[in-house]
């Protein structure tokens, strides 16, 4: 077996050194870029920002795949009367949109089901 | 995904036949989300689902769950279940689990409150005026058809107002409710938002995925997942002098704010109004003189961990006029309250900037009635 040579072997330590170094800041970076690139693409935006978008057509958060709604959709007024939003109407008054039909098991007065 | 359209009628091809009930689709201005609406409990339910092809299941879910409380609790349904009871004159009744926990909730509501919302205060209600369905009520016309007289009129005196019985004269134990005769309950203050409690848990778990929100006459609730920085929700001041909603001004401070948990519920003295002996009068009644409330406030909304909750402390805070700000804050309930002048106070972090997230609700201060359970247990 051939002694080793002492400044051939530290060479080659420091090369390995630097090299674990090296492939470690390249998946940090690799890691804050693909960090940033999400982020940027999540479209996450202010109160101050949807505030200035009410009334726009919403728009699906990307990566949280939560629906982003920008317009109120109902009111909270005097108690027993709903003043719907967006559109102004009075107590009981006409309502938009045609009727949406649903079929349900409705328990009769009184009866638990 | 299928997204609905205002105005297009939906198959039900997947819900048994048997109670067809119409809603109405409210464009909204988005596909991101799915609004229904339709007249209930003698108000407006609206429903709000995300995503929007799931909204058949919400609506499905959530009617059933209206037409049950409505079923129990309507004092204007000659068949419901505590129109019943209200014929019996008084003794004890074993009532089913939904009526139980409608009561209860209403009890612990007035235990809560120290009294400010009772739910006793039935036939002082019915004295006042306030006794059939309120679309039945002409607001412009005195009790006996008379049209009401102008300012310049002095208005009769009002008879003398029945002593509300309080509500530690009920009882109720488990499913066993008795009631001394001459008592009947109006469950106004915690009704509407039990009903959007327990319809906004039914929808979430019908639609498996996404999120609800429930209105019922302006009492909302959310469950399951609330879209990106909750729902947004417009507080409307009612304060027309026909005593028609009013928006108030487009940036009145807390006007819009956002919900992701929770509940939020608004009580007014400027809405429901009708007359007697000349005389303005409204549903909120201080159950400790018989009289509509007549403190500083017209329009309260409070948020908090439920609806229930939260349309007890909206009512109470009426109630208790000079002293609501400080028990609000003593409850750490965030709160909006507008004076009969239009100065709008912010509590407990009320957003004060137009479309920003309320403050997580605390946990609930409205504690059970002992041997009731929330969310109805069943028979």
């Amino acid at each position: 077996m051939q002694p080793e040579n002492p400044g051939r072997s530290g060479g080659l330590r420091r090369v390995r050194r630097m090299s674990n170094w090296t492939a470690v800041a390249l998946i940090a970076g690799s890691a804050a870029t693909t960090g940033y690139f999400a982020r940027a693409s999540a479209g996450h935006t202010s109160p101050q920002t949807i505030a200035s978008q009410a009334g726009g057509t919403g728009t699906t958060a990307q990566g949280t795949h939560k629906a982003c709604v920008t317009v109120p959709v109902a009111t909270s007024g005097g108690s027993g009367v709903t003043a719907q939003a967006p559109a102004t109407r009075a107590c009981g008054a006409a309502k938009n949109g045609s009727p949406i039909v649903i079929y349900v098991n409705r328990p009769t007065a009184g009866q638990d089901d | 995904m299928r997204t609905l359209q205002p105005g297009a009628p939906v198959s039900p091809s997947s819900v048994p036949e048997l109670s067809r009930i119409a809603w109405t689709s409210v464009g909204i201005r988005t596909d991101t989300a799915a609004v229904a609406e339709r007249d209930a409990l003698g108000t407006t339910a609206r429903i709000a689902v995300w995503p929007p092809h799931r909204l058949i299941a919400a609506l499905a879910a959530a009617d059933a769950e209206i037409g049950r409380l409505d079923g129990e609790a309507s004092r204007f349904r000659e068949d419901s279940e505590i129109s019943c009871i209200h014929r019996a004159a008084g003794g004890t009744h074993w009532v089913t689990h939904g009526l139980a926990e409608a009561v209860g909730v209403a009890l612990a509501a007035a235990r809560w409150t120290g009294g400010l919302v009772d739910p006793t205060i039935g036939s002082t209600l019915i004295s006042l005026g306030y006794d059939r369905d309120f679309s039945a009520i002409r607001p412009d016309l005195d009790d006996d058809g008379r049209r009401a007289p102008d300012a310049q009129t002095p208005p009769e005196p009002l008879p003398r107002p029945d002593q509300v019985p309080g509500w530690q004269s009920v009882g109720l134990d488990g499913t066993r409710l008795t009631l001394p005769a001459g008592i009947l309950l109006d469950l106004g203050a915690t009704a509407k938002g039990l009903g959007s409690d327990r319809a906004a848990a039914a929808a979430a778990a019908a639609i498996t995925t996404g999120g609800v929100l429930v209105s019922l006459g302006g009492d909302i609730a959310v469950a399951g997942e609330a879209p990106a920085d909750g729902w947004p929700i417009a507080i409307s001041d009612s304060a027309s002098p026909a005593g028609e909603p009013w928006p108030g001004p487009p940036r009145a401070p807390g006007s819009l704010v956002r919900l992701a948990l929770g509940a939020v519920a608004t009580s007014s003295v400027t809405c429901r109004q009708w007359r007697r002996n000349g005389r303005l009068m409204h549903h909120i009644v201080d159950p400790r003189t018989g009289r509509p409330a007549a403190g500083p406030w017209r329009t309260v909304s409070v948020a908090a961990a439920t609806c229930a909750e939260a349309n007890a402390a909206a009512t109470a805070a009426i109630v208790a006029g000079g002293r609501a700000e400080a028990w609000l804050a003593a409850e750490d309930l965030p709160g909006r309250l507008v004076t009969h002048d239009g100065e709008v106070r912010l509590l407990g972090g009320w957003p004060d900037s137009r479309d920003w997230p309320l403050p997580a609700p605390p946990l609930p201060r409205l504690a059970p009635w002992p041997g009731i359970s929330r969310g109805g247990d069943r028979d």
